[in-house]
């Protein structure tokens, strides 16, 4: 986006973890996808970093649409499968007809 | 004594206890046909019979007084709530559960509901399902006081205030569970309950 400070491509000065990373590529059979490492590496740090409070936030945030799936799910993992579990389960079973499930008194 | 029909609804002993627990379960015991098995059945004799004076508020005196509200409803004698039996029966902590589990593999097509309130065994139930290809919902307890909403039974601060209560009552806290107890409940509950609930509202 045009004005935006931020730049898309995530940047950082690699000096020994560039080499380091070269190294196992080097020696490791089949090398390594540096990329992928990167990828997988930054997820696990991000959710690392995440507080109690901050995941709410996150949460809080996707409810309202304000942050798209994919992004709550780097963010919160498997937590976010199980809400939107539960979530869909319950929503399934309110679209049957409960009137089924009564006996025809109410207890009163 | 209840009898062994097979109604949709099959429930665990966590959430009997559960529901017997809140404001509307004079209510809700008459209104709906419901089952559950003979080893959860023991396990709400076992919370009967292993805590004899516990304090009144604590878990202990919740899990007894629960227990034997549920005890009485299913031995009276045209009670609307059944037992099936289910042999060979499982043993152990979670044998509550097995038993749950067992019942579905063998009469699952005549289920629509399962309600079970750990929700890793939720998960676990909704795996065997999935496997056997059944269309089942398994959901949390609260999902008993909605079949009350949703047929008028009760009116939306009585929904509300009881499932409160069985949040405050079951110790639900911690945001994860608090957020699955409320989520897809399509009342918003925070407009009629004040801050004395705050601790079992969804957090902010």
């Amino acid at each position: 986006m045009s004005g935006s400070s931020y730049d898309k491509t995530i940047q950082f000065r690699a000096g020994a973890e560039k080499e380091a990373a070269e190294l196992l590529d080097e020696i490791h059979i089949g090398g390594v996808n540096v990329s992928e490492l990167a990828r997988v590496g930054l997820v696990e740090m991000l959710r690392q970093s995440l507080d109690e409070q901050d995941k709410i936030a996150v949460y809080e945030r996707y409810s309202r649409d304000e942050i798209g799936e994919d992004v709550a799910h780097v963010l919160l993992g498997e937590k976010l499968d199980r809400m939107e579990e539960e979530k869909e389960s319950f929503e399934s079973a309110m679209e049957r007809d409960t009137s089924e499930f009564l006996t025809g008194s109410d207890g009163e | 004594m209840a009898s062994e029909a097979r109604y949709p609804i099959l429930a665990d002993t966590s959430s009997l206890i559960a529901v017997a627990n809140t404001t509307q379960w004079k209510r809700l015991k008459d209104a709906i046909h419901l089952t559950t098995t003979n080893v959860c059945k023991h396990e709400l004799q076992n919370h009967v019979n292993s805590n004899k004076y516990p304090p009144e508020g604590s878990r202990e005196y919740y899990l007894k007084r629960g227990s034997q509200r549920v005890l009485e409803h299913l031995d009276e004698d045209s009670s609307p709530w059944s037992c099936v039996t289910v042999v060979p029966r499982p043993h152990g902590p979670d044998a509550g559960e097995q038993s749950l589990k067992q019942e579905l593999s063998e009469y699952g097509s005549s289920y629509q509901i399962v309600s079970i309130l750990d929700s890793a065994a939720r998960r676990s139930i909704r795996r065997l399902i999935d496997n056997n290809g059944y269309d089942i919902d398994v959901v949390g307890p609260p999902y008993l006081l909605y079949i009350l909403l949703d047929n008028d039974l009760i009116e939306k601060p009585e929904f509300c205030e009881a499932t409160v209560r069985m949040i405050q009552t079951e110790g639900w806290t911690g945001y994860e569970v608090v957020k699955n107890a409320w989520t897809s409940i399509p009342v918003d509950c925070s407009e009629i309950l004040d801050d004395e609930y705050d601790d079992a509202l969804p957090p902010k």
